[in-house]
């Protein structure tokens, strides 16, 4: 059935108008990794009841808020929410029961780390879940005075030069972020990280940690690189293994490898779906958590799967029905995003008249194809070191031009984080490039807004007179 | 100048009205267009509200072409302060606005460099006057118009003097354009060891103008290029920059700071007209 | 002393020699950081440069144009560098060799490979260096260095010529190191900052010609008597971000307020040279040590403070040299060492009580006054000597 509802609003929140229950209750359960399922008449009655109260600020009606969506065109897209707002008390659930919290970097993979039984989580989502500690009950508004002397901390502790990852670290010394292990991939799109990392051994609380080193300069063909990176993932393994009390078998690994690649897999129907139809088949956002979903799974590499799997189903009805996205324009300015720790407000892209067609730090995984027969750590090694984003930046741009061909976009947007060193040093020479190569307009919008629940207006405006361009 | 120089395109009968606003950090302004010509415009400093300002400067350029603001058919909004006139019917990026206004005052111009109080924006403009990219400073007042007014305080001169001063420096001193408040530090102990004046602001001018050039440089100038925005009414700042880029701005006879304001005007007739 | 001279002369002269050599058919590597082997690029027969100048707010403005403004000011001005085209070195490189170890030098190689079309090659360094599949890793990388350079200069590492430069630079830095110890005596014979500049000689000129100018200079350093009184300022220890030549501000401030340097980890100082020991004349021995000497602080760590090789190093420096006080520099959006600022400040309080200042800073003059103040202020808790 196709679902095409406005949120209700009231008393400054949105909420899901009732008649989308009846519907609702009859999508499947959703099964968790500890075993157990949830039934859609306790997620429904959480998102209804428990959910608004708690969390205030994701119901938010302000239209500034970055997490403002007006309407539900996807039943699955209610269990994303589910299991967004789920998150904290599943992961204590979790490390009630052994599984270590591991911090890890945004632009990678998590196979190793899902299969050795621990939960990965890049800094964005450890500092949305401390947020979650921190402001139950609050508006947007108060969230945000909290998150931004949080955040401050964070920096004057190790340096106010530092992007926005630095928040996690700060909660982490604080004692509010439970990680067991701060053990991150290096270099990967970012070079602040790791310096966190480095400069977390004289936090007043103590983490183990353990850096996997992904060369820089590298060539996915040369064997010594899979070599090093393999010996590197044995010992992340191990060093797992040291907190869960228990080996990972290569029997396992390849088990957590398939059912990963069974959410990329997913992921990169759902992308093509959303490239050959005319005008996407729903809002910006849907897009947005499908590839994240595929990218992090959210703690829960089976729940995500199954999510993904109905938001493929549900999108792909609405194709063949020729239903496009509630909120698009009639014929919607096709936007592609590249560089990392960028997010545009989904919300004001459709609202402008543009749309979103792909995240670049998030196509890692639909374009992510571990092989699922032999050595599982040989074959994660290759797969991740072949990963675009990480190419030398004139063959990343070059695939990206492939993929802008791919999937129309008509504008880029390439954006990152204040502080980041490592993506802003190349964003003018990747725009110059899209530019020359795929011959659509492209400029470089540098955030610093991400962690805060309110987009700011120099964000907005920089993007609102980019798509006005196109009109 | 008499605004009724510039022409639009003639229509036989029926005078309909269209406004744009300006509303920017430090003044706001008001625009008011007949289908033939500029009526009327308006500019006044900031204070508090973004929303009174803003109806203000509209209500002025009514007073001055003698309107009601119900005798208007459209109203388009811009600047930071668009969000809150709700007497619009629909805002639009000052940069839109600046390479509308700027192509309508001189269609040979292809780039646009904007100086307000709280940004610098590099715009090419296309052959039909619409924008084909543009590049804006990072985040902070350095290099902006409130850059200028923080340091005429320290000098203890109005703002509009800096100008003819920096032209009358002999000498420029160095000085760094990384920080608004650094440089308010660095002016002080240059004053204090007795350096001239005109040769400080000259060398303010220059460090401004090279972090202009930086933002230009990443689009591409191409003749004509134009300077609008509170800033491009200082002759020091365009002598300094068309020193730095070689080449001449073209004239825009009209005063540049009204420029995203008519912009938005234009804006607002072409929403009427085709609806 | 008069050596000092004849080395900057010669200095002087580097720029026409290069132009000559190059027209005669030499190849100048311009390289930067402190992984890229010099041994290995004078064994090929080509000629070593190490690139990167400071201290010009102007140029800093011109690089942002390609890379960006959220970039550390030496990387900014090394981009302005190869943008203006006016450096005599960077002029005259035939090939650029970067290191991964900074990853925005490492960016740096790619800008300039598109914007002013050179010719690049980046030597990967393994960010876990402490661990032996590391060891494995990077001498593999050291291999393929050698084949790309070999690709792009049409030239080939004879295993005699190797020999013969891995002895010449043992010789220049034990040189260098002997320099070192004279100035930090109490009667000093040379002061830091003339060692610092001798030491900057050594990435321009002709390194036959500089290990003579050393031994000269050595011979210059231990005839010298006690003329003058004892140098008892403040012992300063200077460390932290790069300093590159011609980046005279803090060094100039540090001295104008009373202060006085006998001790560096810069890697355009002691680090340059220090602990840096070929064992085995081969590609992989070169590989070896170039790990094992003191890590680049852009190489992250994870080891307790107590074992990283770093901070040791630091200990090391601080005793031997007699340092009364620490001065950590940290050039803006140097995240790789300003991260650190806060640990090394309290590492070296709790561990020796030692008196630390960190300077944060560029290279514009704006902040002068600022930090006069603070530096002022650092040399009146120093305990007073004399």
């Amino acid at each position: 059935m196709i679902i095409n509802h406005k949120m209700e609003v009231k008393d400054g929140l949105l909420l899901y108008p009732e008649e989308l229950k009846e519907p609702f209750l009859k999508t499947p359960d959703l099964p968790l990794r500890d075993g157990t399922r949830v039934s859609p008449a306790e997620i429904w009655h959480f998102m209804t009841e428990e959910g608004p109260k708690k969390f205030p600020f994701e119901f938010s009606s302000n239209p500034n808020v970055r997490s403002y969506k007006p309407n539900v065109e996807l039943l699955s897209g209610i269990k994303y929410s589910y299991l967004l707002l789920t998150r904290r008390s599943r992961v204590e659930a979790l490390r009630r029961r052994g599984a270590p919290l591991v911090y890890v970097q945004g632009g990678q993979t998590t196979d190793p780390y899902y299969a050795a039984g621990a939960i990965p989580m890049r800094p964005g989502n450890l500092t949305g879940m401390a947020d979650y500690y921190e402001s139950v009950g609050q508006n947007s508004q108060e969230r945000d005075l909290k998150k931004m002397a949080s955040q401050e901390e964070g920096n004057r502790a190790i340096s106010m030069e530092s992007c926005h990852q630095v928040h996690a670290f700060s909660y982490m010394r604080r004692g509010i972020l439970p990680v067991d292990l701060l053990a991150p991939c290096t270099n990967l799109r970012c070079s602040d990280n790791t310096y966190l990392v480095d400069s977390h051994r004289g936090s007043p609380r103590q983490t183990p940690s353990f850096l996997l080193d992904y060369p820089v300069n590298h060539e996915p063909h040369k064997p010594w690189v899979v070599q090093y990176m393999v010996q590197g993932l044995h010992r992340l393994v191990k060093q797992i293994g040291q907190l869960t009390g228990r080996e990972t078998s290569d029997e396992e690994f390849r088990e957590m490898i398939k059912l990963l690649n069974r959410g990329r897999k997913l992921a990169r129907d759902f992308l093509e779906l959303w490239w050959s139809a005319p005008v996407p088949p729903a809002s910006s956002f849907y897009l947005a958590w499908v590839l994240d979903l595929a990218h992090d799974c959210n703690a829960d590499p089976l729940a995500a799967a199954q999510v993904l799997e109905e938001m493929y189903a549900e999108a792909k009805e609405r194709m063949d029905n020729s239903v496009k996205g509630m909120a698009l324009a009639p014929q919607p300015v096709r936007i592609f995003t590249c560089g990392s720790c960028f997010r545009p407000s989904c919300y004001l892209l459709d609202k402008l008249g543009g749309v979103l067609v792909a995240m670049e730090d998030r196509l890692i995984s639909p374009f992510v194809n571990v092989a699922e027969e032999g050595n599982p750590y040989e074959n994660y090694a290759k797969a991740i070191l072949a990963i675009p984003l990480e190419l030398p930046t004139e063959e990343r741009a070059l695939w990206v031009v492939d993929q802008v061909r791919k999937s129309r976009a008509q504008g880029l947007l390439f954006g990152y984080h204040w502080g980041c060193n490592f993506q802003s040093a190349i964003a003018r020479m990747f725009h110059d490039i899209i530019k020359k190569e795929a011959g659509i307009p492209a400029i470089v919008l540098e955030q610093d807004d991400l962690g805060r629940t309110e987009t700011l207006q120099q964000t907005r405006n920089r993007l609102e007179a980019f798509l006005e361009m196109f009109s | 100048m008499a605004a009724s120089s510039f022409s639009l395109s003639q229509r036989p009968e029926g005078q309909s009205y269209f406004a744009g606003v300006d509303i920017g950090s430090l003044t706001a302004k008001a625009v008011i267009l007949n289908e033939d010509e500029i009526v009327a415009h308006s500019l006044i400093p900031v204070t508090v509200s973004p929303e009174k300002i803003g109806r203000a400067a509209l209500e002025e350029a009514l007073k001055a072409a003698q309107l009601k603001l119900e005798e208007l058919k459209y109203i388009v909004a811009t600047g930071y302060g668009r969000i809150s006139a709700p007497y619009a019917h629909s805002t639009t990026s000052e940069i839109t606005c600046h390479a509308r206004g700027a192509y309508f005052l001189n269609p040979k111009v292809r780039t646009v460099v904007d100086m307000g109080g709280q940004d610098c924006k590099a715009i090419r403009v296309g052959e039909r006057g619409q924008v084909v990219d543009f590049a804006m400073n990072d985040k902070c007042a350095a290099g902006t118009g409130r850059f200028l007014e923080v340091l005429a305080k320290v000098f203890d001169v109005p703002l509009d003097e800096l100008g003819p001063l920096c032209l009358k420096a002999e000498a420029r001193v160095p000085i760094s354009s990384t920080c608004t408040v650094f440089a308010e530090s660095e002016v002080i102990s240059l004053m204090a060891q007795g350096e001239k004046l005109e040769n400080i602001i000259s060398g303010i001018h220059l460090s401004i103008a090279r972090r202009v050039v930086g933002i230009l440089s990443k689009i591409g100038v191409e003749k004509e290029l134009i300077f609008t925005g509170g800033v491009g009414k200082n002759l020091g700042m365009r002598k300094t920059l068309e020193e730095l880029l070689e080449m001449e701005m073209a004239d825009l006879n009209w005063d540049p700071q009204l420029v995203g304001a008519l912009g938005a005007a234009l804006i607002a007739k072409g929403k009427a007209t085709r609806p | 002393m008069k050596i000092v001279e004849r080395i900057r002369e010669a200095l002087r002269e580097r720029p026409e020699e290069l132009s000559q050599a190059r027209q005669e058919g030499a190849q100048v590597v311009g390289y930067f950081g402190t992984y890229i082997p010099e041994e290995i690029i004078d064994a090929m027969g080509l000629i070593p440069i190490r690139l990167g100048r400071g201290g010009d707010e102007a140029l800093v403005e011109l690089g942002a144009r390609y890379i960006s403004d959220k970039n550390c000011v030496f990387v900014r001005h090394s981009v302005g560098l190869f943008a203006e085209g006016k450096d005599p070195f960077v002029a005259n490189s035939d090939i650029v060799a970067v290191p991964s170890a900074c990853l925005q030098i490492f960016r740096l190689s790619e800008v300039v490979r598109y914007y002013c079309q050179r010719k690049t090659v980046a030597l990967s360094v393994p960010r876990n260096y402490y661990l032996p599949e590391a060891r494995v890793y990077f001498r593999e990388e050291m291999k393929e260095f050698v084949r790309q350079m070999e690709r792009l200069s049409g030239k080939s590492l004879v295993e005699e010529r190797l020999r013969q430069s891995i002895k010449l630079y043992a010789d220049i830095r034990r040189s260098l190191e002997e320099v070192y110890h004279y100035q930090a005596l109490e009667y000093p014979p040379i002061s830091w900052r003339e060692v610092f500049e001798v030491t900057h000689a050594g990435f321009y000129l002709d390194r036959r010609q500089y290990l003579s100018y050393l031994h000269e200079l050595l011979a210059e350093v231990r005839a010298k008597g006690r003329e003058e009184p004892p140098d008892l300022r403040p012992r300063l220890l200077l460390f932290g971000s790069h300093i590159a030549p011609g980046d005279t501000k803090i060094i100039g401030l540090i001295e104008e307020c009373g202060g006085r340097i006998v001790a560096d980890d810069l890697s355009t100082g002691l680090r340059f040279h220090r602990a840096l020991e070929v064992k085995e004349p081969s590609i992989p021995g070169i590989a070896d040590a170039y790990l094992e000497r003191i890590p680049c602080a852009a190489l992250p760590c994870t080891q307790s403070l107590e074992s990283d090789r770093r901070f040791a190093n630091l200990m090391t420096l601080i005793q031997d040299f007699q340092v009364e006080g620490a001065i950590y520099h940290t050039l803006r959006f140097c995240d790789s060492h300003s991260f650190k600022a806060n640990i090394t400040k309290r590492f070296l309080q709790e561990k020796l009580q030692m008196p630390f200042l960190e300077l944060h800073t560029e290279y514009s003059p704006s902040d002068i006054e600022a930090i006069r103040t603070r530096l002022e202020s650092f040399m009146d808790i120093l305990p007073g000597r004399g």
